[in-house]
């Protein structure tokens, strides 16, 4: 069966997702120093809040997290998603993962380039490549199969980026295997806009994220843009969204063809959101990977999990289609 | 928890290494926190602690130091997996600090929960987002380019200094106006006013604005009839378009032999860069390197109204793109969906209902999104850009690395 992956914004969540199905946890940490230094500048990773809690929270709360991996097993990895650092950063970040192989955390999910093949290169660590990466392509993981051969750490998990067709990742995966063994697809909320790893605009406390400012769609040349047939075609077809699990984002009806695929791994993002939601969210995708499972056609699985899901109706906010 | 972002502690102790933690509650006269079960036992008393609040107002942490007479540590709870403590706190620093940071706080909060993004961004930067102006639609994007492209005409020999100057065709109108009007076809008069080096032939951001051989051969041809240097930009590749993009560009790089000059080829995903890196290593007349998207800088038209946090570790709010070796303006790039945002609006009414585009309806041809004013921004095809004036207007900008390394400017009009 394939298996969860879920965020966690405080590092009581561990216990409670797990609990409610999650198989693996990612986090974010940031030291205090960093942020005395840095403040909301150079983020260590995407979550670029100061004022909310989207990180773990101080070392203290990394040994409590430590505490309940010895009891409850999930593993854990630590998030360095920023899609790009400046190079005073690099120094910094190889004291911060040396901290954390030394509090024992050996997982990292990291999205640039030279950092991915830094943390390859000098410490044997298992490594996923994050969806804010990039464009993937099997060019892409050709690339990283070659430029990491012979190094200390492993290539684990390949997450597709949101913007990633599934026809795509099997293609891919399909050239790849076993080099990542894993691959990670989104399922569950946040569908961006944009391409995460091309998003250079600020995601910061004070100011909206961009995709979120008000905008109007206009004719180029110097027509009515009230008379023209296309723009009154598209704007009587927004179909209605409803709130529900998933409603910011939603691939439960893709998960037969994410598991025919080759993913093994599906992603909850849920940095930010509350805990109780992101709890309804994992327990609402283990039991659609019960019907999965249970499920002896496509049709039967999207219409049982429909049914017994959504009976007021779906999102209608589809990641795949 | 209070966020570990904006209120940090530490404790001290005598024979142990000092310890980050995180404040669970907050008043002005005790905090709880945290521990891993028999942490405590085990390292003792601490000698002192210290507790580092943010301060949006004067944009730091002040720090708080007690020492081990100021403070009385009580056990309240504890499990399997920590301990809680209330430390209840006796001074006069603390307890003034604390609650400036609590009205901060709560202001946050209020304004999180019930305002605006507008009125938000208004308050959390001391008024300077101007939150009345994002109804204001006057002034179009086109106005300010001809502006710039004005100051650029009398400006270029001052600030070039021995730079190539080379324009975009990164778009089909601009491609179809070379091909027709060579570079009369640049507007405001830029190729009549301007000596240019080269063009940049391709698309940074949209594989399907990529030119078809046909195209870009004549492209090719018009650039030569000029004796233009050519870089060529190639998005980011999805893996539904890779073996054509592949196939494509490897028959192209046979017909730019007969070019007679170095091509630049620069690439939106290192998996393609790897790709020609290593099959076209003995073909001296090209050149790979890093696109626009392999360099990645923050870039928001918004910076300018958080100079002062940005000033810590950027030293500048500019907002700059730049390939390997060449730097772009006057726009930027803010965002890319490498599924097409317009695409999606234009055929299903929203955004966010996007999937891979093929047999493209090039509804960026014809279309753009448009921001309000004092952003400066556009939605043009897949992406957002702004529009910045700086590597023309300030001349602080000619001493950044950035502007130092670059040896090609890109005029994208």
């Amino acid at each position: 069966m394939m298996k969860i992956a879920a965020g966690i914004g405080a590092v009581d969540d561990y216990e409670k997702y797990v609990k409610a199905g999650a198989d693996e946890i990612y986090f974010g940490y940031v030291p205090g120093e960093y942020y005395r230094k840095n403040l909301n500048t150079g983020p260590m990773n995407r979550r670029e809040v100061m004022y909310c809690n989207v990180q773990a929270g101080a070392e203290s709360e990394l040994l409590i997290l430590k505490n309940m991996m010895a009891d409850l097993k999930a593993p854990v990895s630590v998030t360095l998603n920023s899609p790009g650092y400046k190079k005073e950063q690099y120094p910094y970040i190889e004291k911060y993962v040396n901290k954390l192989i030394d509090m024992g955390f050996n997982s990292f999910i990291a999205a640039d380039h030279d950092l991915f093949f830094n943390l390859l290169k000098i410490y044997g660590t298992e490594l996923s490549l994050s969806g804010e990466y990039g464009e993937m392509n099997h060019l892409e993981t050709e690339h990283l199969k070659k430029a990491a051969n012979g190094n200390k750490g492993k290539f684990k998990r390949l997450i597709f980026p949101r913007q990633t067709m599934i026809t795509e990742m099997k293609k891919i995966r399909e050239h790849s295997y076993p080099y990542p063994e894993e691959y990670e697809a989104f399922v569950l909320n946040e569908k961006c806009h944009f391409t995460g790893a091309y998003c250079s605009s600020l995601h910061c406390d004070e100011l909206c994220h961009i995709c979120h400012l008000p905008y109007r769609i206009e004719k180029k040349a110097d027509m009515d843009a009230d008379e023209d047939p296309e723009l009154i075609k598209a704007a009587g077809m927004k179909e209605e969204e409803n709130e529900c699990t998933g409603s910011s984002g939603c691939a439960l009806c893709s998960l037969w063809k994410l598991r025919d695929a080759g993913i093994t791994h599906l992603k909850v993002v849920s940095r930010g959101n509350d805990t109780e939601s992101v709890i309804n969210d994992i327990k609402t995708l283990r039991q659609a990977l019960n019907i999965l499972e249970d499920s002896k056609t496509e049709d039967i699985f999207i219409e049982t999990m429909k049914k017994e899901l959504f009976p007021y109706g779906c999102s209608n906010n589809c990641y795949y289609f | 928890m209070i966020p570990f972002g904006i209120l940090q502690g530490e404790l001290r102790f005598k024979n142990m290494k000092n310890l980050e933690i995180s404040v669970h509650e907050l008043s002005d006269r005790h905090i709880l926190i945290r521990l891993p079960a028999g942490y405590m036992e085990a390292s003792g008393h601490p000698e002192s602690m210290v507790l580092y609040f943010y301060s949006r107002k004067l944009k730091k942490y002040e720090k708080t130091v007690l020492n081990k007479d100021s403070f009385y540590i009580s056990k309240t709870a504890g499990d399997k997996y920590s301990e809680s403590f209330r430390i209840s706190i006796k001074d006069q620093h603390f307890t003034a600090v604390c609650r400036e940071f609590s009205k901060e706080y709560l202001e946050y909060i209020d304004l999180k929960l019930y305002e605006e993004d507008r009125i938000m961004s208004h308050v959390m930067t001391e008024g300077r987002y101007p939150e009345d102006w994002e109804d204001v639609y006057e002034k179009k994007l086109s106005v300010c380019e001809a502006e710039w492209s004005n100051d650029l005409i009398k400006e270029t020999e001052l600030f070039l200094k021995g730079k190539k100057l080379y324009f975009s065709l990164e778009t089909p109108q601009r491609s179809k106006d070379f091909l027709m009007k060579g570079t009369e076809g640049f507007p405001y008069e830029l190729g009549n006013k301007l000596s240019f080096d080269g063009v940049v032939i391709g698309n940074s951001f949209c594989p399907n604005l990529f030119p078809d051989k046909e195209l870009f051969v004549s492209l090719i041809k018009k650039a030569s009839e000029y004796d233009f240097n050519v870089i060529i930009s190639v998005p980011p590749v999805p893996e539904s378009k890779t073996d054509n993009f592949i196939s494509d560009l490897s028959e192209l790089t046979s017909f730019l032999k007969e070019f007679n000059k170095i091509v630049v080829f620069q690439f939106g995903d290192h998996g393609t860069l790897s790709y020609f890196k290593d099959n076209f290593k003995n073909e001296k007349y090209l050149q790979f390197e890093k696109g626009i998207l392999l360099h990645r800088i923050k870039r928001d038209p918004r910076k300018k109204y958080l100079k002062e946090c940005f000033e810590i570790s950027d030293g500048s709010d500019k907002n700059i793109m730049i390939s390997d070796d060449a730097i772009f303006g006057p726009y930027y790039q803010t965002n890319t969906g490498t599924f097409c945002p317009l695409h999606a609006l234009m055929t299903t009414g929203t955004r966010s209902k996007q999937s891979r585009v093929f047999n493209c309806e090039r509804y960026c041809e014809k279309y753009y999104l448009r921001y309000p004013d004092h952003l400066m921004m556009k939605g043009e095809g897949n992406s957002l850009f702004g529009f910045s004036g700086a590597f023309l207007t300030d001349k602080a900008f000619y001493s950044s690395d950035e502007w130092v390394n670059c040896k090609k400017v890109v005029i994208n009009v």
